[in-house]
């Protein structure tokens, strides 16, 4: 084994940033056609795509063979563990080249925080595992709010990072020098330097093994130049070297029959029993399971988590846009509630029954009180229950959610007619309903197009009329930990799952991703049009724009709070490659939209929509003003 | 009315009520204080961890939640949104399990210097039940009415994080 130091042959200036590029590959890459249509003027070059992304994308990887380096090691345990694809930023060159040689889908974009965001999202719509990469100093604190974010979400987020040789360890020799680890404590469920290259396969299957077990979070790796570089001949030169049967298992708690048993006289002895579905619920693949338990004995379902679906809201049993029946249930069974609300945070009742079923013990009980607990996978539990389950009905529940589904579609309606007739700017009650009209009444199969939910006051609105019917199709943008500035990059992430046809996404191969933001959130993600445009990722992106950041303030401190007025993102959006739309009526932003959506379909090119609305809008003034909210269900973002 | 019961199993009854939901960890730092009388004062930390008072006016059957909400100027839209939801709750189309009996238990809304006290009364006597129902009105009424409708003044009040 040799510690490899510079760069000597052609193959290896793939390690180059000019060289980062031409080496990145998709498997998607058949479909990348011709450049955007340029948005060109007389004597301006046009925005083009140039042909060595294309000629790149469509150019098979090629797997490493002894003798192999480090980061082809590592890569090859990702193919292994079958990482569903990457996102990154150059940097961290070795491991990021040998992934995309690996197969792996791999996509660079403009910030790493985004592109981690990317990962995050594109985990958030499919369940599987995706990885993050960006050079060792300032590509990856660039990450650190998007990590914390994927953190809170509980997202299965590999994140990678270069870092500089051991040997240079305090030295601040060269430039980027950081300590990663202590970085990203407290955001995530694992973290390790590596630093003894002989067991650079046993790391990559600490790594795997923590993402796929368990309670997911993210797991961060970063690599000094003596492990990513280092070269073996064989794989008796590994420390560790064993097959992925070895190294894990795919074994999961399954329930205490007993215990199902209890929960099953516990639901029979209800009158109002409800489920509370959550990330837990997607990320086992436990929606069959869960609508069989459901049916079979009529408990209601209500969503939450960073990701909606795995309970269509269209079910007679869904309460997910029932609030108002959420404190008549009498037993409330929390599943694969990850993050987990404190008393006050749930509109239940203090009378009815709390359940937890949860693959981790030691979490049950935290929080919010509990009556009876079953550790368990998701799955495996559901699975029992729907088998251990007589045949009821709960005939007064079921027309009770139906009321109260009613009710709150009612309420829509009467912010949507408010909202009509604010005719100077666009209020978000009429984009909501307009886009739930759009998507879910007309044209389109209901199930078809997957939703990015981002923002911070634009979202209380389109929480209330975005729908899921099937998994993965919201991504609940902000969830905890509030984030409003990853929306760009989870539409990033979010079409490249729909492009690849990645998991539950594979029956929705190729459709185009609508997602949401602020003017806020923009500024933090809106270069990511630059990557969509790229690679072609046909997203119809929807800008609240109403000068401001959400929250409103008075006096002097005022200018901290107000951007300048009328700035226009749809030009920002054609400026990089994408199509834009303005709209300042309330009548315009279907039009563009249709338009925008139809394109998107069509030629596979994005669209920034600015709508613009006005700050005051939530204000008292302009009734009903900045949205309140109740969890669990189609509007929580908390829990 | 005649009462049904004796002040001082009134405040048994309540107590009990309420030591359940201690019990259970739905109220936290629950402790009783000294009667004044016929009265007693409950106090616990409920939703969002905020400080809580009940106190139970055995001579008029009355539970009362003091103080709930402040910072409530009389015909303000949360003053007007509390009282609103109040006889809501009383409607007949409300499921019988959450809707209020006007018969069996009555409600006052009384607002001083922007305080809102909210005073429930057992028509019938019977305490148990009226604790009950006063303690889940009081949940719908913050974990979800007022969430939805005045969330910058819950947030503002209850001092939650707000972004």
């Amino acid at each position: 084994m040799e510690e490899k130091q510079k760069p000597t042959n052609p193959e290896e200036n793939k390690k180059s940033r000019r060289g980062f590029l031409n080496a990145s590959a998709i498997a998607a890459a058949a479909a990348f056609g011709a450049a955007p249509k340029a948005q060109a003027e007389p004597g301006v070059s046009p925005i083009r795509v140039p042909d060595a992304i294309p000629n790149a994308l469509n150019t098979p990887g090629k797997p490493a063979n002894w003798p192999m380096r480090g980061a082809q090691i590592f890569a090859r345990v990702c193919k292994d563990e079958g990482l569903a694809a990457l996102f990154c930023c150059p940097g961290n060159y070795e491991i990021i080249n040998s992934i995309v040689e690996e197969g792996i889908p791999a996509y660079g974009g403009r910030t790493e925080g985004s592109m981690c965001s990317a990962a995050d999202g594109f985990a958030r719509v499919t369940g599987e595992i995706t990885a993050c990469s960006g050079t060792e100093g300032p590509g990856f604190t660039n990450m650190i709010m998007n990590i914390a974010a994927a953190n809170a979400a509980r997202t299965p987020l590999l994140v990678l990072a270069s870092n500089k040789r051991i040997a240079d360890d305090d030295s601040e020799m060269g430039i980027q020098t950081c300590y990663q680890q202590p970085t990203t404590e407290g955001m995530r469920k694992y973290g390790k330097r590596l630093i003894d290259p002989k067991r650079v396969y046993e790391y990559a299957a600490y790594a795997f093994r923590q993402l796929k077990t368990g309670v997911p979070s993210p797991v961060h790796l970063d690599f000094p130049g003596e492990i990513s570089n280092a070269r073996f001949k064989d794989a008796s030169e590994l420390r560790y070297f064993h097959d992925k049967a070895k190294y894990k298992t795919d074994a999961r708690p399954h329930p205490d029959p007993k215990r199902i048993a209890t929960l099953a006289g516990m639901i029979k002895a209800a009158q109002r029993p409800i489920i509370v579905a959550s990330t837990g619920v997607f990320y086992s693949r436990a929606w069959d399971a869960l609508k069989a338990a459901a049916e079979k004995a009529e408990i209601a379902v209500v969503e939450s988590g960073p990701s909606r679906g795995h309970f269509s809201d269209a079910h007679p049993l869904s309460a997910s846009t029932a609030p108002g029946a959420l404190a008549s249930a009498d037993l409330v069974i929390f599943i694969g509630q990850y993050s987990m609300p404190n008393v006050g945070e749930c509109a239940f009742s203090p009378d009815a029954k709390y359940v937890r079923i949860d693959p981790d013990a030691s979490d049950i009980g935290r929080n919010w009180p509990i009556d009876f607990g079953i550790v368990s996978c998701e799955k495996a539990a559901l699975e029992a229950l729907a088998s251990a389950l007589p045949k009821m009905t709960h005939e007064a529940w079921v027309a009770e959610l139906a009321a109260e589904r009613k009710k709150f579609e009612d309420q829509n309606a009467e912010y949507y007619k408010t909202g009509l007739g604010y005719t100077d700017a666009v209020h978000p009650a009429v984009m909501a309903q307009e886009l739930s009209d759009f998507l879910y009444r007309g044209d389109l199969a209901r199930e078809l197009t997957t939703v990015v939910a981002g923002g911070y006051g634009i979202a209380r609105y389109m929480r209330r009329y975005l729908r899921a019917h099937r998994p993965g199709q919201i991504c609940n943008g902000a969830y905890q930990y509030g984030a409003i500035g990853p929306d760009c990059g989870y539409a990033f992430g979010a079409a490249a799952a729909v492009q690849l046809g990645a998991g539950p996404q594979a029956p929705y191969k190729g459709a185009p991703v609508v997602a949401i933001t602020g003017d806020a959130g923009f500024a933090y993600s809106g270069m990511e049009i630059e990557t969509m445009a790229k690679y072609k990722m046909p997203v119809v992106l929807i800008v609240y724009n109403n000068n401001a950041w959400g929250i409103m303030s008075q006096g002097k401190p005022v200018h901290m709070y107000l951007f300048q007025e009328n700035l226009r993102y749809d030009k920002i959006g054609e400026s990089l490659g994408a199509r834009g739309e303005y709209v300042t009526k309330p009548a315009d932003f279907l039009p563009a939209l249709k338009r925008s959506y139809q394109i998107a379909a069509r030629e596979r090119v994005s669209t920034v929509i600015n709508c613009q609305a006005k700050r005051e809008f939530w204000t008292q003034q302009f009734a009903p003003g900045m949205l309140g909210k109740v969890e669990p269900g189609c509007m929580a973002y908390s829990h | 009315m005649k009462l049904k019961t004796k002040p001082s199993a009134g405040i048994d009854a309540v107590r009990e009520v309420l030591e359940g939901y201690a019990t259970r960890g739905v109220f936290r730092s629950y402790s009783e204080l000294p009667a004044k009388g016929a009265k007693a004062m409950f106090r616990f930390h409920w939703l969002w961890n905020a400080p809580f008072t009940l106190s139970f006016d055995a001579g008029r059957q009355a539970i009362l939640f003091e103080k709930l909400l402040d910072s409530v100027p009389p015909g303000s839209p949360v003053d007007l949104s509390v009282r609103r939801f109040l006889t809501e709750a009383a409607a007949p189309g409300r499921p019988e399990h959450r809707r209020l009996d006007p018969r069996r238990i009555g409600i006052t809304v009384s607002n001083r210097s922007g305080a809102l006290t909210l005073r429930f009364r057992a028509k019938d006597g019977e305490i148990e039940p009226a604790v009950r129902k006063a303690v889940n009105l009081v949940n719908e009424l913050l974990a979800s009415h007022l969430s939805m409708e005045q969330p910058e003044y819950l947030a503002k009040v209850f001092r939650l994080p707000e972004d």
